[in-house]
């Protein structure tokens, strides 16, 4: 028994089936660009919480231990005396050998002069002024450096915008290219059930109503592609982050999705599906307008 | 209730099918329209059902002129209107039951006293055992009675059946002819084309003759 939904047996036709596949894949490709720009801008977030209020003074690499100390130690006055500044440490030539290692190996360093380095920490809520801070530097320790990552973390949260942007843009065409497939195979179902469509019309239905029919086949077959597009988009995405994170390959931490992350994918679904609606309906308001 | 003032009908480029056809349907009357095959009565017919508007000559439907009407304006003309269409049109997915409910579906009626209203609709035109039937299933007269029930679910001010009684013997034509009559007493305004003569000339009812697209003299004293 077919209820009011079903007028026009939209639901038996297998021509328009293709449509759910079309869906999907596009789906699935709208679930991967957003999974990854969502990464990195959750690893960005993260990123710019790790570094914040961090700041390295660099010592430039001396022959001469004693002199190299010195100015250790002059730097470390001038941190001190920074009302910003919480604390101030010298990192050990251990730990300096550390913070090395990747890009250096496990070549024995004990011969080369490294450069040292001093790790600081603003004080709660507290801004340092790194150029006034940079000048008091100048004038007490010549070619100390200070750092607060903060360029380093630019560039870093430039690409993960970067990401972002080509993410919408491919969602964009993605639900371009949604919206155009849906038309297309429904003005095909509109000419393959014109008959039919006559007799609603001659039997006093609105536009409206042979709309909704069209609208209604359209959200079932989306629904049921996108879904499967965007939980295979899920499971390559976890899985990417398995590998990726497993392998230690990463120089950095890359954070799994959030929750909030997870549920921006299980948007992509519910636009698709509405995108596909949208389209069928307005294509028959559209072919229709044209007819009779 | 409806008038035509000198109303030609053409097909695309084809010659005229109906020529400077003029009468008036006054509310509740009953007519016949006869003539024989090819004469265009189905083509009168589709006019005042509004599946077409004539090449020429004005058409009158419920006190408005059909060319001035808007896309927006027919649905709810129509449903106005009941149509027992010559080659029945039943949508062959649906079942005897939901094509009856049919025009009441479209305009977002209830379900279950749609589906209530629909099954005893078809009783009365004695379709009671056939309610989830499928249309490719059912005999011509068969399917003949369940678009006569589609054509009156709606209350129609109108009725138009064009051929109700071609399919069915004598009996039943009696019936359904009774059953138009019931109708017609209730107040619907109703045009049959039909070329069971007999029929006509059994009634009290008025006839239109079209003779080769035009309207003869009206015979029985119609309008
Ligand atoms: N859709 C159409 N396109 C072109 N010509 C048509 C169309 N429908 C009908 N005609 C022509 O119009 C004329 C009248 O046809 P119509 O169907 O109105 O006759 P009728 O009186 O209903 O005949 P019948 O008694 O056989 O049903 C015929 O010459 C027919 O060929
Ligand atoms: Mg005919």
């Amino acid at each position: 028994m077919t209820g009011p939904g079903g007028a026009l047996g939209l639901e038996r036709d297998r021509e328009r089936r293709w449509i759910a596949g079309v869906i999907g894949t596009l789906s699935l490709l709208a679930t991967l660009a957003l999974g990854l720009a969502l990464s990195l801008s959750a690893a960005g977030a993260q990123w710019r919480a790790d570094f914040e209020g961090i700041l390295t003074v660099e010592i430039p690499a001396e022959d001469d231990a004693a002199a190299q100390a010195a100015k250790v130690a002059a730097a470390l006055a001038v941190l001190r005396a920074d009302p910003a500044i919480e604390r101030a440490e010298a990192l050990g030539r251990a730990r300096a050998q550390a913070l090395l290692a990747p890009w250096l190996g496990q070549t024995p360093l004990d011969a080369l002069p490294l450069p040292a380095l001093i790790d600081a920490r603003a004080r709660k809520g507290a801004k340092v002024d790194l150029p006034a801070l940079q000048a008091r530097l100048d004038a007490a320790v010549a070619g100390a450096r200070a750092d607060d990552h903060a360029r380093w973390l630019a560039g870093f949260l430039a690409l993960a915008r970067a990401a972002g942007i080509v993410a919408f843009v491919v969602t964009a065409a993605v639900a371009i290219a949604a919206a155009g497939a849906v038309g297309f195979a429904t003005r095909a179902g509109l000419a393959m059930h014109r008959e039919a469509v006559d007799l609603l019309h001659l039997v006093g239905a609105a536009d409206s109503y042979i709309a909704g029919q069209f609208a209604r086949a359209a959200l079932r077959l989306a629904l049921a592609g996108s879904a499967l597009g965007a939980l295979a988009g899920a499971v390559v995405l976890a899985v990417a982050h398995a590998v990726a994170t497993a392998s230690g390959a990463l120089a950095f931490p890359l954070p799994a999705l959030d929750l909030a992350g997870w549920a921006a994918i299980g948007l992509v679904p519910a636009g698709a599906t509405a995108v596909a609606a949208a389209s069928a309906y307005a294509t028959v308001l559209r072919a229709l307008a044209r007819i009779v | 209730m409806v008038i035509f003032e000198r109303v030609g009908l053409r097909y695309g480029l084809g010659p005229e099918v109906l020529r400077d056809v003029s009468f008036a349907l006054p509310p509740g009357s009953l007519h016949f329209l006869t003539g024989a095959s090819g004469a265009g009565k189905s083509s009168l017919l589709s006019l005042l059902y509004l599946a077409r508007r004539p090449s020429r000559g004005t058409v009158q439907l419920f006190g408005r002129d059909v060319a001035g009407l808007a896309r927006a304006d027919f649905p709810a003309l129509r449903r106005q209107i009941g149509v027992v269409f010559q080659d029945f049109r039943l949508l062959d997915h649906l079942s005897v039951l939901d094509n009856v409910a049919l025009p009441l579906r479209v305009q977002g009626i209830d379900d279950a006293q749609v589906r209530e209203h629909a099954a005893e609709l078809l009783v009365w035109v004695g379709l009671g055992d056939h309610l989830d039937a499928f249309p490719p299933t059912l005999s011509g007269g068969q399917k003949q009675r369940v678009a006569i029930a589609r054509a009156v679910i709606g209350r129609p001010r109108l009725l138009i059946a064009d051929e109700p009684t071609g399919n069915v013997d004598d009996r039943i034509a009696v019936r359904l002819m009774r059953l138009f009559e019931e109708l017609n007493r209730l107040g619907t305004t109703i045009v049959i084309a039909t070329h069971n003569l007999q029929l006509v000339r059994e009634s009290r009812h008025p006839e239109l003759r079209l003779e080769a697209g035009t309207l003869a003299r009206a015979v029985k004293g119609a309008a």
